[in-house]
């Protein structure tokens, strides 16, 4: 169904972000400018800004709909997207800042003295970056898709377009005003519709006892869902439905009704139907079973009876939904494993995303920088007190998500269900905006660092070295479409995976190759670059290799087999981090102790990342 | 250099035990999620919102402490 409220939302979010853009742009016009007058921004609002950037779609909508799903278990997502912060300002705020390094390539070639190095990081920086971008593509496909009713396609596409000329155009960049007012709006558009839905459906003690009330999740009144040709359901327990034309299904009622194979991944290969092909004429029983519509339809499900679940979310009985190691971690079959690998993916991954660190530099001191990280600690801390609550209302109010696989986008849905009119729809519009905010945000910022990557590290240093001024732009602007396309493109194949799981991968590899750089390289002198080169490498690759194993096995059965049998295997390729962390480090240290050829100047360096400013020893480290 | 390390470490390590100890509390003692305060389940709030001003005050405490090193060192040496 359109929403014409999302979509004013969505337009009013656009017309402020470039409006704003345009308006800020008069006080800074170059990125030099820029950067000079930035060293002026106080640490609240630069804190405001960096929130406004991180707070990605997988925040905004992405762990309320993963809490949903699977409960409990989800809760460490936003919470290690905030302690990750913590360990940022600990291991690195302060001695990056001083360094002036201002990403991380530029960290590489500046500690280790070696372009290859950087030309490693910059690779490194465009797989993690493409990795964070799908989500965000997700995210914005099923928010344009449940505003206007389009195809998922269609969000995705226009989306892509919106914000790449955006960022072609210039129009977000590095403008602190324009990213302190998204964190704004996303902690607006979060925070006050929870407190109206609680009004309307009780407090938060309520909605637990009424998820408590049913084993099941169950449908507070009847609703009617869409059905596309080939979807599959899986139904617990028979229930009567209507259809709006006559349509066939085949049911296999006899076959128990499988799980999914894989946390985040969609069923690889069900068991063949037996064929039990059925014509609902109005209606009918479908029995307890698997169902697979042969046609679309609009299908009315009763009020009371659990719903019926789609074929790529895992059913959640309430006692382990609500508890630790329900059906995300225990689904996996090794939930301690699963869930520290996942808590130390997060943790540490936080640091090595392409986007973060920019904004570090525009503290005037090592100390503003620790100021600023400790402050975006307590905004994002308010910011995700929020999410799982819709998460949980969701469950009880609006369970017909499960069916049709569209828990991803329960936040934008909830404030539809308010029965007061202007309230309902004034706050979907609320929501839509902040969707757009959260992929928007993150959105230019990944493709700012992967055009950046493409246009001034491939096309300025190593394929044209001798590239002027406006070619140089020019090769900018086309690498922001080159990744913008490849981005709609991965994008499009992103429909059945949970945002909040691609993101947690997009942690997990940069945790297994530049945290450890990053760790190392500012506390230990001994650090080689050779040792550090082949740490970076080993680690980042093997967790690439592993989560890329585990999307193929969304796809091949066979795979797909072997990885159920093998539960400690399967966790691993899912969650690599809780190893391929570790392997990085014992890389980088083991090489470094065995050939210690430490770079020259290691000493100027160490100073350069840990004496205070005070003492007046900083030089600032801009590369061209 | 090494302070700082030292106080690094130690807030890191506060973090890995407080975060650390939950999954292992649930594994050992399953009652754990069985408990309740005002109908919500004891885990939701001990993970879900006890432990944002846990680590914020963690943040604070470490920014405060990694100025006072730097200006001690500082004070020394002018």
């Amino acid at each position: 169904m359109t929403s014409p409220a999302a979509v004013a939302g969505l337009l009013a979010m656009l017309v402020a972000t470039v409006g704003v853009g345009v308006f800020a742009r008069r006080f800074a016009r170059t990125t030099s400018d820029l950067l000079v007058a930035a060293r002026a921004v106080p640490p609240p609002a630069n804190a405001a800004a960096i929130g406004g950037e991180y707070l990605s779609a997988a925040s905004f909508l992405g762990v309320a709909g993963l809490v949903m799903k699977f409960g409990y278990d989800v809760l460490w997502y936003p919470v290690g997207y905030a302690a990750g912060y913590l360990v940022l300002l600990v291991f690195i705020a302060g001695p990056l800042r001083r360094f002036g390094a201002y990403t991380i390539p530029d960290f590489a070639e500046g500690r280790f003295n070696s372009p290859a190095f950087r030309r490693l990081a910059v690779g490194l920086v465009i797989v993690i970056g493409l990795f964070y971008t799908l989500p965000q593509m997700k995210a914005a496909g099923i928010t344009v898709a449940s505003a206007a009713s389009v195809p998922y396609v269609v969000g995705v596409v226009v989306m892509a377009v919106v914000v790449v000329t955006i960022v072609v155009a210039g129009g977000m960049r590095g403008v602190t005003l324009v990213q302190a007012m998204q964190f704004m709006v996303k902690l607006f558009a979060i925070s006050v519709p929870v407190f109206v839905l609680l009004i309307h459906f009780g407090t938060p003690g309520s909605v637990f006892s009424a998820v408590t009330a049913h084993q099941s999740a169950t449908l507070p009144n009847g609703t009617t869902v869409h059905v596309s040709q080939g979807e599959e359901w899986r139904v617990t327990r028979s229930v009567a439905v209507q259809v709006d034309h006559p349509t066939r299904v085949r049911l296999a009622s006899a076959e128990p009704a499988p799980q999914p194979v894989y946390v985040g991944a969609p069923q690889a290969t069900p068991p063949p139907y037996r064929d039990q092909l059925v014509t609902l004429d109005s209606g009918g029983v479908l029995p307890a079973g698997r169902v697979r519509w042969e046609q679309s339809a609009d299908v009315s499900l009763p009020a009371g009876e659990p719903v019926p679940y789609g074929a790529a979310t895992p059913l959640s009985p309430t006692s382990s939904w609500l508890r630790p190691f329900g059906p995300l971690a225990g689904g996996s079959g090794q939930p301690l494993l699963f869930t520290y690998s996942l808590i130390v993916g997060i943790l540490c991954g936080t640091m090595g995303l392409p986007h973060i660190l920019v904004r570090f530099y525009t503290n005037p001191d090592a100390s503003a920088a620790r100021r600023t990280a400790s402050l975006v600690l307590v905004l994002v801390g308010v910011f995700y007190l929020w999410p799982p609550l819709y998460g949980v209302i969701g469950r009880v109010q609006a369970p017909q998500l499960y069916t049709g696989d569209l828990t991803d986008s329960v936040v934008l849905l909830l404030p539809r269900l308010i029965p007061t009119p202007l309230v309902g729809d004034a706050l979907t519009a609320v929501t839509a905006a902040g969707a757009f905010a959260a992929f928007a945000a993150t959105l230019s910022g990944l493709l700012i660092s992967l055009a950046g990557g493409l246009g001034h590290d491939v096309y300025g240093r190593w394929l044209r070295p001798a590239a002027t001024g406006p070619q140089r732009n020019r090769a900018f602007k086309i690498g922001a479409v080159a990744a913008g396309v490849a981005a709609a493109l991965l994008g499009l194949l992103v429909e059945n995976f949970d945002i909040s799981v691609l993101v947690g991968w997009a942690f997990a590899i940069a945790a297994s190759s530049f945290f450890p750089l990053l760790v190392l390289g500012i506390w230990w002198r001994g650090l080689t670059t050779a040792g550090a080169a082949l740490g970076t490498a080993i680690g980042g690759i093997a967790a690439t290799l592993a989560i890329v194993t585990t999307m193929l096995a969304a796809a091949s059965p066979s795979l797909a087999d072997v990885l159920t049998r093998n539960s400690a295997l399967a966790v691993i390729l899912a969650q690599p981090a809780i190893v391929t962390i570790p392997i990085a480090f014992v890389v980088m240290v083991s090489v470094s102790l065995l050939r210690p050829r430490v770079p020259i100047g290691v000493a100027a360096k160490m100073v350069q990342l840990h004496i205070p400013d005070r003492l007046g020893l900083r030089r600032d480290y801009i590369p061209d | 250099m090494r302070r700082q390390l030292s106080l690094s470490l130690r807030v890191a390590a506060t973090l890995a035990v407080i975060l650390g100890m939950q999954p292992l509390v649930a594994w050992v003692w399953p009652g754990y999620a069985d408990l309740h305060i005002l109908g919500i389940p004891l885990p939701w709030l001990v993970l879900g919102v006890a432990s944002y001003p846990v680590l914020i005050a963690l943040g604070l405490y470490y920014v405060r402490k990694a100025d006072g090193i730097d200006d001690e060192f500082s004070d020394l040496l002018e």
